[in-house]
């Protein structure tokens, strides 16, 4: 990467993106898949509405990322890919790429930087660089090793480089829980503590469909009416999560660095028969710890809506164009506070309730 | 200093905002601090994002709200300093975007008038440094 600033993106992009280095990652890639055909692997998924092409080379790497997207996997389709990612494990294959280096002063989730034409984006983290070219419709991404990939990395597999790549006027990837009940969707939307995972997987656990607890698809219908799209169907837990749900502490991987105070669960080995792919938005909830015994709904205003999804989800969506997109969810769809006091227990019956009274 | 002959425009790529219910929602993507503006504030903001000059403004603010032009006038540029200075808005020599009215979403009622109120939300700046938002990019 050279230092140069770019011009016509955001100033706070101050590293530049080498089309050389893609260029050379993508030719790693090209010989690692000829030359280690014992180490390959090729899926289909379903991905917010388009086709999605995996090919992993690696053994370990494929194990480690393509669990949380086997529930959109697809046995074959007509349509031409809409994207394709291509990774492999440089210590696996025996074929080296070009890693970049983590900017100093950055933690282990890097950072996403982009050409001077918008045309190449990457993704530069410890042991793993992602390069997405938007005009190819292509990730290629080199790992060092599976053995030294974070928690999110196998949960969420390229959901930033995902986020631009499927962003569009009517499509984004936001942060926020889905969870469906007789074909109607809740988003539970909050930054991260508010309480959008637990109400997810307490909802999952007393019979609702899961889509996801932290990152899903957001597309707007021509009706006006709103999709969600699962994206990873597993859940990445702390120790208060494991003490909530004592008996997902089985299925619980944790992380191998010391400061990855989480664990992964891949929610399919628990429910294989409660993920679902997409489902019509029915409403916006806002969970939030309060102090208190009892858990209640509560009316919310548009305004109250969009402030608890916007921010976080602007990190995850691109900018501007995404703030449309959620201004126009909230208008159209019931918004609600989801008040957590003591009695968590009672929550799924309340969303339920809420939701049959909106589908009224 | 600004002056009521000013337009100001909302400060591109980093600031994105809506306007809902009348109530505008502003974030700063460079700083993950994030806004809100509610009835009289989300007036002026609506007015001011469209390209009215700080003197149309206050000339609006004043007719619907009934109050004293010096008032109305003192407000809005006072409020029009602080988004300034948050870097939300910046001047602008751009003509204005439409010359059709603002479309309020409160359907014309008539509210009590109270000096706007800038809200400013920080909790997630410093996950916002740690983790920089992905950048608005051109079409390929």
């Amino acid at each position: 990467m050279d230092g140069s600033a770019t011009e016509g993106l955001s100033e706070r992009l101050v590293l530049e993106v080498d089309h050389g280095a893609l260029a050379a990652n993508r030719a790693a890639f090209d010989r690692a898949w000829e030359t280690r055909p014992d180490l390959t692997s090729e899926s289909l998924h379903h991905l917010c509405g388009a086709v999605l092409r995996l090919r992993v080379v690696g053994r370990a790497l494929a194990r480690a990322i393509r669990p949380s997207l086997a529930h959109l996997e697809i046995a074959e389709s007509y349509a031409e890919p809409a994207l394709t990612i291509d990774v492999w494990d440089h210590e696996e294959t025996g074929v080296e790429g070009r890693l970049e280096r983590v900017p100093d002063g950055l933690g282990p989730y890097g950072i996403v930087i982009a050409s001077k034409d918008g045309r190449i984006v990457a993704e530069v983290r410890w042991y793993v660089t992602s390069y997405l070219d938007r005009a190819a419709r292509r990730i290629v991404s080199g790992v060092k090793s599976a053995e030294r990939l974070y928690l999110d990395q196998r949960a969420r597999p390229f959901h930033r480089l995902l986020s631009v790549a499927f962003q569009n006027r009517d499509l984004a990837i936001i942060h926020s829980g889905l969870v469906s009940h007789e074909e109607r969707g809740v988003l539970f939307a909050g930054k991260g503590g508010s309480g959008k995972s637990t109400t997810s997987i307490l909802c999952l656990r007393d019979g609702f469909r899961f889509l996801g607890d932290d990152f899903v698809g957001l597309q707007a219908v021509s009706d006006g009416s709103f999709v969600g799209h699962s994206l990873y169907s597993t859940t990445v837990v702390d120790l208060d999560h494991l003490r909530r749900f004592p008996e997902f502490i089985t299925n619980a991987i944790p992380s191998r660095y010391s400061d990855e105070f989480k664990s992964m669960i891949y929610l399919t080995d628990i429910f294989p028969n409660r993920i679902e792919r997409r489902v019509s938005i029915g409403a916006v909830v806002l969970p939030r710890v309060v102090d208190g015994t009892e858990t209640v709904v509560r009316p919310a205003s548009k305004g109250e809506a969009m402030l608890g999804l916007a921010p976080s989800s602007l990190m995850t969506a691109t900018g501007a164009r995404s703030i449309d997109l959620l201004g126009d969810l909230v208008t159209g769809t019931p918004c609600f506070w989801l008040d957590l006091g003591g009695d968590m227990d009672r929550i799924p019956d309340l969303v339920a309730q809420l939701l049959t009274e909106e589908a009224r | 200093m600004l002056t009521t002959g000013d337009r100001l425009r909302v400060s591109e790529p980093d600031v994105a905002a809506r306007v809902i219910d009348g109530e505008a929602i502003i974030i700063n993507l460079s700083t993950g601090v994030y806004y809100s503006l509610d009835d009289v504030g989300g007036v002026i903001w609506a007015l001011l994002e469209r390209g009215a000059s700080l003197g149309e403004t206050a000339a609006a603010v004043a007719d619907r709200y009934e109050i004293p032009a010096e008032q109305a006038r003192a407000d809005v540029e006072r409020l029009a300093l602080e988004l300034c200075q948050e870097e939300l808005l910046v001047r602008s020599d751009r003509e204005p975007s439409s010359t059709a009215p603002v479309q309020l979403g409160n359907g014309g009622e008539i509210r009590p008038y109270a000096p706007p109120r800038l809200n400013r939300f920080d909790d997630m700046a410093e996950l916002f440094a740690q983790d920089p938002p992905l950048p608005e990019l051109p079409d390929v």
